[in-house]
């Protein structure tokens, strides 16, 4: 990491002379805590930020009397401290990821007419938090809260396939024999690992009447930071309102739509973090 | 609410100090702040202002709005926040837990936990409902202002509430209502099992809190939702106690979610206000 940008703002050159170096140096250490180590010691820190023990310890000095760092004394070590609640402000609202899917959602239901709804995942379930009635689904209001198991229905899918191979064969395990909610649903072990090779590599899932009779639709998965499946988006409608080769019409338009909602998704969530 | 200190402090010799002053400044406003303001408010010299800025934005926890010479807290602000809030495990254990409870009762949910004399909200969780305010997270408030702060106060030793009356009388110059005063609304609360407060953002709506407790039946924080000023309370808290079954589980079966961070510090040595 370079010296002058620990928060990687790419601030202007310009204005570099107007750095003021010893309160640089204590923020650089400040933000060291934001890194995912709960506690450092000086000499840890002046060899990650390249910087003498000495001015590490000034700087440690100030943050400790502002409480934004507080030193154990039983390890003798540095741990972000309670001071930091100080730093609360309008602007660090936690994003929620309906808030944040919704417009984009709008977006999908204004070209297609379908119903776009949005899953979380809840251990081995996911929930619908978020949706949006489509003009022309044919669909009744999407119902939020109820619970739908991993490998039912596109939206559920959409997350599973991207979990990790562990993380799927532990899923069949716990759940087997896997239940079917319609004679459509994949229930065959084999099967679903087949489909998650095809979502893994189309980057979405499709289903067709295997969660409701009659209905069909997709569903692209959203991610973390860290490329973890916080969520899924489905875009579905009834079989005889909306035709295989419609949806794949749609599907380009619907995927550039997601890569947006992923970026923005991605800037929020670090993946460290469950979603709010 | 600007959290602004409108009384100007003085100078700050120390520039990683004045740095930090700054920062605070910048974080306590409702609005995008120019270096001269931040000078008035803080008894400096625009240039030093001007140069803290400048720190603050290279190190990404100040962002320059644009074309404005105006300044807003910078992402890494919201970085340290959530660094701090990964302390709390019980955040994130607790979170498809909580979220149900959301989704069952329709309105936002926030969770408070103790933190010396204060009550800091780690986790608000947004209603499907988007008709109620969202409340920021990490925000934290002394005990007896809102009805998760009274759940805690209400559970206490009267030794422990005649401590936390003194550290506020230390703290307080507003005339803010002490709990002292507030004896017998504790007694009621701690009977009652719940309190109601007004919010703060919607004249409609009051918070109710019921707490939680710890296996050993102490309590360590509370559960607040927003309900309707003429709901029925002692029916909503029930309901709500009756849906945190499963989170009271969840909390003895893993005993390591009540780990809290600066638990080894006395709570009179944690300021906040």
């Amino acid at each position: 990491m370079s010296q002058t940008s620990p928060g990687n703002s790419g601030h202007n050159d310009r204005n570099e002379r107007y750095i003021n170096k010893s309160a640089f140096n204590a923020l650089r250490v400040l933000l060291e805590f934001t890194k995912g180590t709960e506690s450092l010691g000086v000499s840890e820190l002046a060899k990650k930020l390249e910087m003498t023990k000495n001015m590490v310890h000034r700087a440690l000095e100030n943050l400790v009397a502002e409480r934004l760092v507080i030193r154990r004394e039983d390890t003798r070590r540095y741990e972000l401290g309670y001071g930091v609640i100080r730093l609360r402000a309008h602007a660090l609202d936690e994003p929620d990821i309906a808030s944040i899917c919704a417009p984009y959602m709008d977006r999908m239901e204004a070209i297609s007419g379908l119903s776009i709804s949005l899953q979380v995942p809840v251990g081995s379930h996911q929930l619908r938090v978020h949706g949006v009635d489509g003009r022309r689904s044919g669909l009744t209001r999407v119902v939020k809260g109820l619970p739908i198991p991993l490998h039912v229905g596109s939206g559920s899918r959409a997350i599973l396939a991207f979990m990790s191979d562990q993380e799927i064969s532990n899923y069949i395990a716990t759940n087997s024999p896997l239940s079917a909610a319609t004679e459509y649903t994949i229930t065959d072990p084999e099967e679903l690992w087949k489909d998650t090779k095809k979502i893994r590599k189309e980057g979405f899932a499709r289903s067709l009447k295997d969660q409701y009779l009659g209905v069909r639709g997709v569903a692209f998965p959203v991610f973390s930071a860290s490329k973890k499946p916080v969520a899924s988006v489905a875009i579905v409608g009834l079989e005889s309102m909306v035709s295989q080769n419609e949806l794949e019409r749609l599907l380009p338009e619907l995927n550039a739509i997601v890569q947006e909602l992923n970026s923005l998704v991605a800037m929020h969530f670090n993946g460290e973090d469950s979603l709010p | 609410m600007n959290t602004s200190r409108q009384v100007a402090s003085p100078k700050i010799g120390n520039t990683t100090r004045q740095t930090l002053e700054v920062l605070y400044e910048l974080s306590g406003s409702d609005e995008p702040v120019g270096a001269a303001e931040i000078a008035r408010r803080l008894n400096i010299g625009s240039s030093a202002a001007h140069r803290s800025l400048v720190t603050l934005k290279a190190a990404g926890l100040a962002s320059r709005k644009e074309y404005s010479a105006k300044f807003t807290v910078g992402h890494m602000v919201h970085q340290l926040v959530m660094a701090l809030l990964r302390r709390y495990p019980i955040r994130t254990e607790a979170l498809p837990v909580l979220r149900k409870i959301v989704i069952e009762l329709g309105e936002p949910l926030a969770l408070y936990l103790r933190l010396g004399w204060y009550c800091i909200r780690v986790l608000s969780i947004e209603s499907p409902r988007q008709d109620r305010p969202h409340q920021t997270l990490a925000e934290a408030l002394p005990l007896h202002e809102i009805s998760a702060g009274q759940v805690i106060l209400a559970s206490m030793r009267n030794q422990d509430i005649e401590d936390y009356s003194q550290f506020r009388e230390q703290r307080d110059d507003s005339g803010r209502p002490c709990p002292a005063s507030m004896k017998d609304r504790l007694a009621s609360i701690a009977e009652k099992g719940f309190a109601v407060s007004d919010s703060r953002s919607d004249s409609h709506i009051v918070r109710l809190s019921v707490p939680l407790e710890s296996p050993e039946g102490i309590v360590f924080g509370a559960i607040e939702v927003a309900c309707p000023k003429d709901a029925d309370f002692e029916e909503k808290a029930f309901e709500l106690r009756s849906m945190l079954a499963e989170f009271e589980d969840l909390v003895r079966q893993r005993p390591d979610l009540l780990d809290v961070p600066f638990s080894f510090l006395k709570p009179y040595d944690i300021v906040l206000d």
